[in-house]
């Protein structure tokens, strides 16, 4: 991992896919919580393919940000940040980036125990990555429910510390992921 | 005595009949939704196989399908697939295949026992003709055993009504596909 130092500012790819990814991951929390308790229907099928789709290009983009995150420099935490909220904010990013795999994971095995394989926007299929079985898809389907809504918790927490670094501290955190003109 | 050489050959012999095992026989069907395939059967089937390959014209088979039987991994389709919108197996609880005529392709090398059968498929309300292909891997005076495939057009049959005459959820494409092993019943 790169360790923190080095600059003031997420740079510019880092940026991109922090809030691409926060617009699809919230946009696919709330469908997904909208649209399984649906009843049968052509409208549920439909929200379950797009669902499925976007999950996926989650999967992808998680992967591709992680990688970045890797190999890039990334901003330090503030120096006069108490080491419990450093630790916090450490911890509270990695469990997100657990969440950004463990959901379109448990979301894809989940659909194939069910015997729906996962097809991308109809472009291609996924292979499968469990059988079609009821217990399975009853486990991962608890799994795919309860993270999402621990991740429903970890994004108000992150959200709510991003506006208490910037209102409160005033201590840049928050423009440090921010657009601004001129890095 | 002489007579008897003028008497016109009258019979070929009796077609052999077949009857059905279920435990070795599978009718299986694919669907696509959201692009994706989705697996289904149907457990129950009965059928009057009269088969010989030297005597397609006088060879017949007719299946019926009890189409509450339908199962898939995931239940709830199985269950969605017997109500009035795509089975309606309250009215309709069988679907039944009929050939007309069955021909055998003409052998190219390594392309042995292939046939087709023209043939009615009734399901719901209609009967259509479909063609089916199939291949005899195995013929014996005790056990035939024939596999075959049909490609069907779910919304020909009104199977996916109302909404679901949507072919971009659910594709009109329906791929069935069978293996009967059976054993000769006289």
């Amino acid at each position: 991992m790169a360790t923190r130092g080095d600059v003031e500012r997420y740079n510019l790819p880092a940026k991109l896919f922090h809030w691409l990814m926060a617009v699809l991951i919230i946009g696919l929390l709330c469908v997904g919580i909208y649209m399984a308790d649906l009843p049968v229907g052509l409208d549920k099928l439909q929200l379950y393919g797009w669902h499925k789709s976007f999950g996926i290009i989650v999967l992808s983009l998680a992967t591709l940000r992680l990688g970045w995150r890797v190999v890039s420099a990334v901003p330090p935490l503030p120096a006069d940040l108490p080491g419990v909220l450093k630790l916090a904010a450490r911890a509270s990013h990695f469990v997100l980036y657990i969440c950004m795999f463990a959901m379109p994971l448990s979301g894809w095995a989940m659909s194939n125990a069910a015997g729906f394989p996962v097809s991308v926007f109809g472009w291609f299929t996924l292979p499968d990555i469990a059988p079609p079985d009821k217990d399975l898809r009853n486990f991962y389907g608890s799994v795919h429910e309860w993270v999402g809504y621990g991740l429903i918790g970890l994004i108000a927490l992150h959200a709510g510390a991003a506006l208490w670094h910037h209102f409160v501290r005033k201590d840049g955190v928050l423009m440090s992921m921010w657009f601004r003109r001129g890095r | 005595m002489l007579l008897l050489l003028f008497v016109p050959r009258v019979a070929m012999a009796e077609i052999p009949a077949y009857a059905l095992v279920p435990e070795k026989s599978s009718l299986t069907f694919t669907a696509i939704q959201n692009g994706a395939p989705v697996e289904g059967e149907f457990k129950r089937l009965t059928a009057d196989i009269r088969f010989d390959p030297a005597q397609l014209e006088q060879s017949s088979v007719a299946v019926e399908v009890d189409l509450a039987s339908v199962a898939a991994a995931y239940e709830n389709v199985a269950s969605e697939l017997q109500k009035g919108e795509w089975f309606d197996v309250a009215h309709f609880p069988k679907a039944v295949v009929r050939t007309t005529k069955i021909t055998q392709v003409t052998p190219t090398a390594g392309e042995a026992n292939l046939y087709y059968a023209d043939a009615t498929l009734t399901l719901r309300d209609k009967t259509l003709p479909v063609v089916i292909n199939f291949s005899l891997p195995r013929y014996t005076p005790e056990e035939a055993i024939a596999e075959g495939r049909v490609t069907l057009l779910r919304t020909a049959f009104g199977v996916g009504q109302g909404e679901w005459k949507n072919t971009d959820a659910v594709k009109d494409e329906v791929m069935v596909r069978f293996r009967v092993v059976a054993a000769r019943s006289k």
